[in-house]
């Protein structure tokens, strides 16, 4: 009897164990929006690797697993990489201010709008030996356009004359871009599109060498065979385990610090964050929901920024309650940002106070929190006909977790009992664009600091219904279509401010909770590092290779 | 009259098993924390009080609050309802199905008897946990579910017993003087193969509760199990995780709960087998 107790005692530990070993939380993988931008290179004249140290930065985060090729991969995680090896014509710096850098300086829009006129820089080189040309940057948009590549971002730069024709497969050519020599080219546009030259500074604009990718072909961004004129260069990538990436002799902004650039894949946290603390990695993104567990023990090493942003609650404007935009208001209502944030989110967030970003022109900065008043919602409801209480069912991803099991807390009080499943990334995207979730959250973040980014392709009206929002107003509609013909920059921040009042402050079209916090931790000898808008990069970044084991 | 005569001699028996008669002490504590939590407890398991997430355990709160502000012990308590009503409510339904397969693959054998090996061998030999995750996806969370979703899975081990044995059975005197005297299938079927797999039954719906236990706390720790708000010892272990190096306490006493219920169970099980299988008794 004695050895049976012993097996069951086993059995039941092992069990146990089993059971809190595994799952994990590999979760924050999970930023909705394409997020990413292109950025700072100030160009520091390098002094580095003089003593004749080799310098070295090995920074640890999750496997995209979705290549570098940012015409085909919208992650973030990508960017990070591919942002060191391939440039755009144009990038944003990490204070999110746009700035020339494949071009000898920001391109001339005639007075109608539709054509632009660039010239590049002479002299740069891709990293194989060519040099960069206004062929290049054709057969870069042209390979974009071409339905073969699936290029996933197509949407911010379709509106070049063109390229629905090439989308489409009824043209080989992109009529709008005219070479005009090798240094010299234009670009017509369909319709005057305010935002064109910001996107041309995202990642997704990244210009190829033609002769290179085209013999790379499916091949381009898997393995070495990435090619760009970027600060670093590829020279080892398995795609599954780690990146190393070494320094551009030849740069055309001048040498990086780093002489090298280990990127390791870690896709649990935890274990990231072990090998963080075993001295494997000298950089690393933390998760917030991991905060509580390092933010005493590493606060010097921690460093928080702020992405331009937005979490909300997404809702389907069709759903039979949330139709009804008092039900929306008192959902709002019963919420308590500001403890949501402290208490769940470790206070890494701002509490929401309109749907715009903080960061982007057009946020009213005179708005204050959300009011949290539960009775006020309680009596919306019973005015709405739904005093008896009603029930809503939401399906959220795992890193939504923790904020939708409070939000939960916080609706009960009110009478609304929230159906809470979670699902997994891929489920979550295929059923809110369907339609098919009443209510989720959602985390809608710019590539830099324009309200057309954040709002177009989430609540205009034609957009909203890819979204699953199902949002129809015809005066917001109107704001953001007369933001994006206008150039005038403080006109158009006024328009999304107007836009933002509407559909946030009126018609609680979607209810925004926090502006996240991102939050990266790095050794003590690693230095100026620093991140603008969640994509990482490593072009002013030194380390202290004497305080490095 | 000799049925009676065994479970008696059984019963005295058993009490002589000092372990088997702790476990059954320590289950009917735990039955009854479950079915009294609402007495016993002041706090609401749901009740969300972000002002007092994660307290250490102090006299308001014996075992601590959770990252909700909601008292560790008060969802210990109702985690204790989810778990034994899975573990008990599946076993039934295992035993329904497994007791019918087992006695008409054992009883009509032939082509009956190839068809109904043949899904024993299936339903044994897939992984346990990984159906019970893709029938848990299809139909979707919450308790309902969980009881068909593991009473559906574990059947196949009461069958397989119950076909041994019924196969041994039917070659008896009594049965063939049944048969012969006209009786019914299913007259042999539940009047007389019945009360002699009644033991069986016991035995192998006690063993097999813990493992439905550690089933349910596995799904509800992958999120899959009861639908939150609702506390189970699983879901409660998943969402202490993050808190495991700051506040271990949170994850140890649900851990404590499992453990103890699962081992109660199983060594209850070995008690009952030995003292009502007759092969058994020393």
């Amino acid at each position: 009897m004695k050895k049976k107790l012993m097996t069951a005692l086993l059995s039941a530990g092992v069990a146990t164990l089993a059971l809190s070993g595994c799952g994990g939380s590999s979760s924050d993988s999970a930023n909705t929006a394409d997020q990413k931008d292109a950025s700072t290179a100030q160009e520091s004249g390098s002094t580095a690797g003089s003593e004749g140290v080799k310098k070295v930065l090995k920074f640890g985060q999750a496997n995209a697993g979705e290549g570098l090729d940012m015409q085909t991969s919208t992650n973030s995680r990508s960017a990070s990489i591919a942002d060191e090896v391939t440039e755009s014509l144009l990038r944003f710096d990490d204070d999110n201010n746009e700035e020339p850098v494949l071009l000898t300086d920001f391109p001339t829009v005639s007075d109608d709008g539709l054509v632009y006129t660039f010239e590049l820089k002479q002299g740069v080189h891709f990293t194989n030996g060519t040099e960069l040309t206004s062929k290049d940057v054709k057969f870069t948009f042209e390979r974009m356009f071409n339905p073969a590549t699936a290029a996933k971002s197509t949407a911010y730069f379709n509106m070049i004359k063109g390229a629905k024709d090439m989308l489409d497969g009824n043209a080989t050519e992109l009529a709008g871009f005219e070479v005009v020599d090798d240094y010299h080219f234009t670009i017509t546009l369909d319709y005057a599109f305010a935002p064109f030259v910001k996107n041309l500074g995202t990642s997704y604009a990244d210009i190829f060498p033609e002769d290179a990718c085209t013999e790379a072909g499916e091949n381009w961004g898997l393995g070495t065979n990435l090619i760009g004129t970027g600060p670093y260069k590829i020279q080892e990538n398995d795609d599954t385990t780690k990146v190393i990436l070494v320094k551009n002799e030849d740069y055309h902004g001048g040498d990086v610090n780093l002489d090298e650039l280990q990127i390791l894949f870690y896709d649990d946290d935890q274990t990231k964050l072990i090998a963080y603390e075993n001295g494997d990695i000298d950089l690393a993104d933390l998760n917030a929901s991991l905060l509580s567990q390092y933010k005493d023990k590493y606060a010097d090493e921690i460093t928080a920024y702020y992405p331009l942003g937005t979490s909300f609650i997404s809702m389907n404007l069709k759903d039979a309650y949330l139709s009804d935009v008092n039900v929306r208001k008192a959902i709002s209502l019963a919420i308590n940002r500001e403890e949501l944030v402290d208490a769940v989110l470790n206070g890494a967030g701002i509490p929401a106070t309109s749907y715009l970003n903080n960061g982007i022109p057009g946020h009213d900065d005179s708005l204050s929190v959300y009011e949290y008043d539960p009775e006020a919602a309680k009596q919306l409801l019973a005015d709405a006909g739904y005093g008896d209480g009603i029930t809503i069912s939401s399906e959220v991803r795992q890193a939504d977790q923790a904020v939708y099991s409070a939000i939960q807390g916080y609706l009960a009080e009110v009478g609304i009992t929230l159906d809470l499943t979670v699902v997994d990334n891929a489920t979550y995207n295929s059923d809110r664009t369907a339609g098919k979730i009443p209510l989720t959250g959602s985390t809608w973040n710019a590539l830099y600091p324009d309200g057309d980014f954040q709002m177009y392709n989430y609540f205009y009206s034609s957009k909203s219904n890819a979204q699953g929002v199902f949002y129809d107003n015809a005066d917001f509609d109107k704001l953001l279509d007369d933001a994006r013909k206008s150039t005038n920059e403080d006109e158009r921040a006024d328009l999304y401010k107007q836009a933002d009042s509407i559909l946030s402050q009126e018609d609680y079209a979607c209810i925004p909770l926090y502006y996240p916090q991102s939050q990266f931790i790095a050794k003590p000898y690693v230095k100026d590092f620093k991140v603008g808008n969640l994509i990482y990069h490593f072009w002013n970044v030194d380390v202290d290779p004497s305080a490095q084991n | 009259m000799r049925k009676k005569n065994y479970y008696s001699e059984s019963l005295k028996l058993f009490w002589k098993n000092k372990l088997a008669v702790l476990s059954l002490l320590i289950l009917i504590v735990l039955v009854i924390s479950a079915i009294f939590a609402p007495v016993l407890t002041p706090y609401d398991p749901n009740k969300q009080v972000l002002a007092d997430k994660l307290l250490f355990p102090s006299s308001k709160h014996p075992f601590g609050t959770d990252e909700f502000g909601r008292d560790i012990l008060t969802r210990c308590l109702y985690g204790c309802r989810v778990s034994l009503s899975v573990g008990i409510v599946s076993q039934l339904i295992a035993s329904v199905i497994g007791y019918f397969m087992g006695v008409c693959a054992g009883y009509f054998g032939k082509k009956t008897d190839d068809v109904i090996s043949f899904l024993i061998q299936v339903f044994s030999s897939f992984p346990a946990l990984l159906f019970a995750m893709a029938l848990m996806y299809a139909l979707g969370s919450g308790i309902m579910n969980l009881y068909l979703t593991l009473g559906f899975l574990s059947w196949a081990n009461t069958a397989r017993l119950i076909r041994g044995t019924v196969l041994q059975l039917k070659e008896q005197e009594y049965i063939q003087a049944c048969r012969i005297d006209g009786g019914s299938n299913l007259r042999v079927i539940l009047k007389h193969l019945f009360p002699n797999c009644i033991p069986m039954l016991i035995v192998s719906c006690t063993l097999g509760i813990p493992s439905a236990i550690l089933t349910e706390a596995s799904l509800s720790y992958l999120g899959l199990g009861v639908p939150s708000p609702t506390a189970s010892w699983g879901s409660m272990i998943s969402g202490a995780q993050t808190f495991i190096r700051t506040n271990t306490y949170y994850s140890l006493f649900p851990g404590i709960f499992i453990i103890l219920t699962v081992i109660a169970f199983n060594t209850l099980g070995d008690g009952l087998r030995d003292v009502l299988d007759p092969k058994m008794r020393k």
